[in-house]
């Protein structure tokens, strides 16, 4: 009994519009962390989780959000798909009550289909503060008699019913029939192929759906009517059906049935919807200066200036707390620990100078991220990220792509890897492998670190600048690649439609924006505790190997970097430890940094470790650390206001300890060289590997190729034009 | 008697034709009449002199024949008579719309001016004849058809037909075969060179060629922002500026794309309403279903609309 509880016995799968708080009733429903969106096409994976409810456990599916299932793009493909085999007891069908009569079109392709459905509507509380009144009893049975649950996800209101229902549908499994109309022509010539179909399909609704999507020329129901024995002549009678009725209609019939289809949500809208007049909303008058012909563009780069100040400057304090904490207390306990069960010490350098510096070396930048992953969650929740596509739409075309593509591109600052997956809202194949290949060229948060380092180390209170101009600068290149792409390898093609849309503005809840920022922060975290470890105590291992070696240049890596090396002397930066970082750099960019730190500082035999001071006076100094931080990030935060400088720019940001390593290694040329490099070369593994799922092997290998070749010639330029132009 | 009455018969025929072709308000030549009647120049020439001598025409030299108000009298009397024949024989004895002229023709002789008013009784006074023409009042003056003649509308410009004017059974058989009756919209698409037939598109539907000597006899009332003040503009979405609504009339593009739109709520007869363009002039933000959409100019070019501003 005990055992049967933990396996599902229910699956349930979400299907909805974008933007009809689906991922929401998903967070609601299972509790785990998912990301939050509010533009169009955030839910691009199927997404799992369970729930339980009166004894049932629930194993839910987030679909892809479509506008409907006719399978044009692979969001709608896969939602479909997923619907029709089965797999699912209940599909939920989300709809946005504040916008009924578009959300129930794809509730009535899912009802057609004739599986058991439940629907949800969902932002119920905002169709309520609009004044909009559904009876939801009466919209249930007009769509066949089926369970209209009103629910508000993002504050947790009618979860609890809206399971009932679907334990309720999923224990009476068979719906009540349910069809539109569709004329006396079309009735009949369902009728003729339902008819011929009966050998193979036993279930009447099924047929009658089948037959529908043969005459809506369906390639996957084709596919499948095509296995059949009889496959050939039904599809014959198809053809001739279809060539009667288009001639009749004089339109094609896959119009003629959607039609058919608004047709009848419009009159269901009419029995069971009062809708005020519309007022002037507050979406218009906020729209009015966000899209505003003259402010809009303008605008749209303060807020990404911003981001950046923010992330940059506020996260900066916090940086040096998170730093001081782990090269000081931490490091200081774990060494009196192994020091107190008298570890052997090669163990204590393996956790203290391979571990600790490693991945302490990455966790340092956690603040940042916070900051950067906080703020994207804003945009996109409150409904700014699909105004930013309506503003830079008519500037991406000159890239050869639409407003759309802004949204992965704006993702990749974050990370490479979500927003190659985020590609997939683009219905083109093109337009996504187009945005795949620039999404590198956004400098994503695992570069900032090594911006961050360099920028200190080199250039003092122009820091902020020059990783400023670094971020231009990947968008320059995208820019200048997007067009030679366009041009080249992928041309545009001219069918292709922008249908884009607007929703509200909504305050986003606090509890989805640090949902959406922990789930970020803790992949960021998860990947720096598991790939990086791993890296880490393999780069610690084969800097100490062969056994007994001296100097790190002698170990393994060394000689495996100096190897390489030779490649990078042009660029400037031709030393074994630069080459060993970028290598590295290859399985994840954050790698950057903890390898120059493992290098550089696990190198230094002065690390020096107090062993000396008492728990409780450390604890106390990391309390302090972290309220002079905070003081400190206020302060600047208040500073970014222009015309009040609190923070005094006199004094000198403090140095990481990394800093004054790289001093004595590179020349302000050839670290600049070596950031632009560290910009443009393959962001990392995780990447390619997105790339290569998504695309295919060649597209990967083209990525992987075109960006290091990029990479090398932009940094030559820099290094070689550098010193023309007398900037030893 | 039956002198009289054939005199009566062959007088009114001359002044009804004589007033069909306009001579109350300009002189109508006599080969124009004798053409018209069927008879020879030479016998028409004659039947004027003689009417002339009555008081009921004025002949004018080298300008032709004009009807004088005896004459006007006349031929109001007998198109009045003539009319309401053709009501009664079409609407009330189901008798074909291209036949009830001819057979008015014989009947409005015999009619004397109380059966008239019985028959104007008994159809409640109607205003026009089937054929869109106007019945003149018993002591009211013998008003023109609205419109102008089809042949005179030029290119691309929408009409309504007002009237057919009167003509032999054949050609309104013609007429009604294609539809140009009365009521329904026409717009000239295309005039072939040197005067030649006209293309027509007849209810935005049928498109055929028509001879300009039978588009002659076709009178219309052209669509105009005066005439018609709430005839809808048809254009296409991305020229419908902010803050103005439109109706879908038609989504073009292709398949996947009209498809597309079709999903997001862009049926035909939807309303739809450019909310405001984007900084750069593309796209556009529209408002439809209660939602926020936006489209490119060159898509939203796909969408015809009709707009009332």
């Amino acid at each position: 009994m005990a055992a049967s509880v933990k396996t599902p016995t229910l699956t349930i799968a979400l299907a909805g519009n974008p933007n009809a708080g689906k991922t929401s009733l998903f967070n609601a429903l299972t509790g785990l962390n998912q990301g939050v969106g509010n533009f169009p096409g955030k839910t691009v994976e199927k997404k799992t989780g369970i729930c339980r409810r009166n004894g049932h456990t629930i194993s839910v599916v987030d679909l892809p959000g479509t506008y409907s299932l006719t399978a044009f793009s692979l969001d709608e493909r896969i939602a479909r798909d997923h619907i029709i085999s089965g797999e699912p007891d209940v599909v939920v069908c989300v709809a946005d009550a504040t916008n009924l009569e578009r959300n129930l079109y794809l509730a009535v392709q899912i009802r057609e289909i004739g599986v058991p459905l439940v629907l949800a509507l969902n932002m119920a509380d905002s169709a309520r503060a609009q004044g909009i009144r559904i009876d939801t009893k009466w919209l249930g049975q007009l769509l066949g008699g089926i369970p209209v649950v009103a629910t508000a996800a993002n504050r947790g209101h009618g979860i609890d019913e809206l399971l009932d229902a679907v334990v309720h549908s999923a224990e009476n499994p068979t719906p009540p029939t349910f069809a539109i109309d569709y004329g006396t022509a079309i009735e009949a010539a369902i009728a003729t192929i339902q008819t011929r179909l009966a050998d193979e399909i036993f279930v009447d609704s099924f047929a009658r759906w089948m037959a529908l999507m043969l005459l809506e020329s369906d390639q996957t129901v084709i596919e499948t009517v095509r296995e059949f024995d009889n496959g050939q002549a039904i599809l014959a009678e198809v053809g001739a059906q279809i060539g009667r009725l288009e001639t009749l209609f004089n339109d094609d019939l896959p119009i003629v049935s959607a039609d058919h289809r608004y047709g009848f949500i419009n009159g269901l809208v009419r029995q069971v919807q009062q809708k005020p007049v519309d007022r002037v909303a507050l979406t218009d008058r906020i729209d009015d200066i966000v899209t505003h012909r003259y402010l809009g563009l303008p605008l749209f780069m303060l807020v990404m200036l911003l981001v950046f100040r923010l992330v940059i400057d506020v996260a900066a304090p916090f940086l040096n707390w998170v730093d001081a904490v782990i090269t000081g207390p931490i490091a200081s306990w774990t060494a009196t620990i192994l020091t107190a069960i008298s570890a052997p010490a090669w163990l204590q350098s393996l956790v203290i100078e391979g571990i600790i510096a490693g991945v302490g070396g990455v966790l340092v930048f956690v603040p940042g991220l916070i900051v950067l992953y906080l703020f994207l969650a804003f945009l996109e929740d409150s409904g700014y990220l699909a105004r930013a596509a309506f503003v830079m739409d008519r500037l991406m075309t000159v890239v050869g792509l639409h407003g759309k593509a802004m949204i992965p591109l704006i993702l990749g600052f974050g990370c490479a890897v979500p927003a190659v997956y985020a590609t997939r809202t683009m219905s083109n194949r093109r337009d996504r492998i187009l945005t795949a290949l620039l999404i590198p060229l956004m400098s994503c948060s695992a570069r900032l670190p090594v911006y961050v380092v360099f920028g200190l180390a080199f250039f003092g209170r122009y820091a902020g600048t020059v990783i400023w101009i670094m971020y231009l600068v990947g968008i320059v290149i995208a820019v200048l690649a997007g067009l030679i792409f366009t041009r080249t390898i992928l041309q545009p093609d001219e069918n292709a439609a922008f249908v884009l849309e607007l929703p509200p503005y909504r305050m986003p809840t606090g509890r989805s924006l640090l949902l959406h920022t922990w789930g970020n922060t803790k992949e960021f975290v998860h990947k720096a505790g598991t790939l990086i470890l791993a890296v880490s105590v393999v780069l610690w291992l084969l800097l100490n190997l062969p056994l007994g070696v001296a100097e790190q240049e002698d170990s393994l890596f060394g000689q495996v970097s100096a190897t390489v090396a030779p490649v990078f002397e042009p660029l400037g930066f031709g030393t074994w430890e630069a080459t060993g970082s970028l290598i590295t750099g290859f399985i994840a960019k954050e790698l950057v940094v903890s390898t120059l730190s493992q290098i550089y500082i696990g190198a230094q035999d002065d690390l020096d470790i107090e062993t000396t001071t008492s728990f409780a006076q450390d604890v106390l100094e990391i309390m302090v650390g972290f309220w002079e931080a905070a003081v400190d990030a206020a302060r600047t935060l208040i500073s970014i206001i222009p015309g009040i400088d609190l923070t005094g720019n006199n004094t000198e940001p403090e140095d990481v300890a990394l800093s004054s390593a790289l001093r004595d290694s590179f020349t302000p040329l050839s670290a600049v060289s070596f950031l632009v490099f560290v910009l443009l070369y393959v962001p990392c593994v995780a990447t390619i590997a997105a790339v290569k799922q998504e695309f295919g092997k060649r597209w990967a290998v083209t990525a992987a190729v075109y960006q290091t070749a990029l990479a090398w010639v932009c940094a030559l330029l820099v290094y070689q034009g550098g010193l023309l132009l007398g900037y030893g | 008697m039956r002198t009289q009455t054939t005199t009566n018969e062959s007088t009114e025929m001359y002044l009804k034709t004589l007033a069909e072709l306009g001579a109350c308000e300009a002189p109508v030549a006599v080969a124009q009449i004798a053409e018209r009647l069927e008879v020879s120049t030479v016998s028409a020439n004659e039947m004027m002199q003689r009417l002339d001598a009555q008081g009921l025409v004025a002949r004018q030299r080298y300008k032709g024949i004009e009807l004088t108000d005896d004459g006007r009298a006349i031929a109001r009397s007998v198109t009045r008579r003539q009319r309401l024949w053709e009501c009664f024989l079409a609407d009330h004895l189901g008798l074909n719309w291209a036949s009830v002229y001819e057979l008015s023709c014989r009947l409005e002789h015999a009619t004397s001016n109380v059966l008239a008013e019985a028959l104007a009784n008994y159809l409640d006074h109607p205003e026009t004849c089937p054929h869109g023409l106007p019945i003149p009042e018993m002591s009211g003056k013998l008003e023109d058809a609205d419109g102008i003649p089809l042949a005179k509308l030029g290119i691309g410009r929408i009409a309504r037909i007002s009237a057919i004017t009167p003509t032999e059974t054949h050609i309104y058989v013609y007429l009604q075969e294609r539809g140009l009756l009365p009521g329904t919209t026409v717009k000239i698409t295309g005039i072939a060179p040197l005067d030649g037939p006209l293309t027509l598109l007849v209810d935005e539907s049928d498109t055929f060629m028509l001879g300009q000597n039978v588009a002659q006899l076709v009178l219309v009332v052209p669509f105009s922002a005066e005439s018609e003040p709430a005839a809808p503009i048809e254009t296409t979405l991305d020229r419908l500026r902010p803050g103005h609504t439109g109706t879908i009339r038609h989504v073009g593009g292709n398949g996947a794309l009209r498809q597309r739109y079709l999903e997001m709520g862009l049926t035909v007869g939807a309303e739809i309403k450019t909310e405001r363009v984007a900084p750069l002039g593309d796209p556009i933000e529209y408002r439809i279903k209660g939602y926020r959409l936006s489209l490119r100019r060159k898509d939203a070019r796909n969408v015809q609309i009709t707009t009332a501003s």
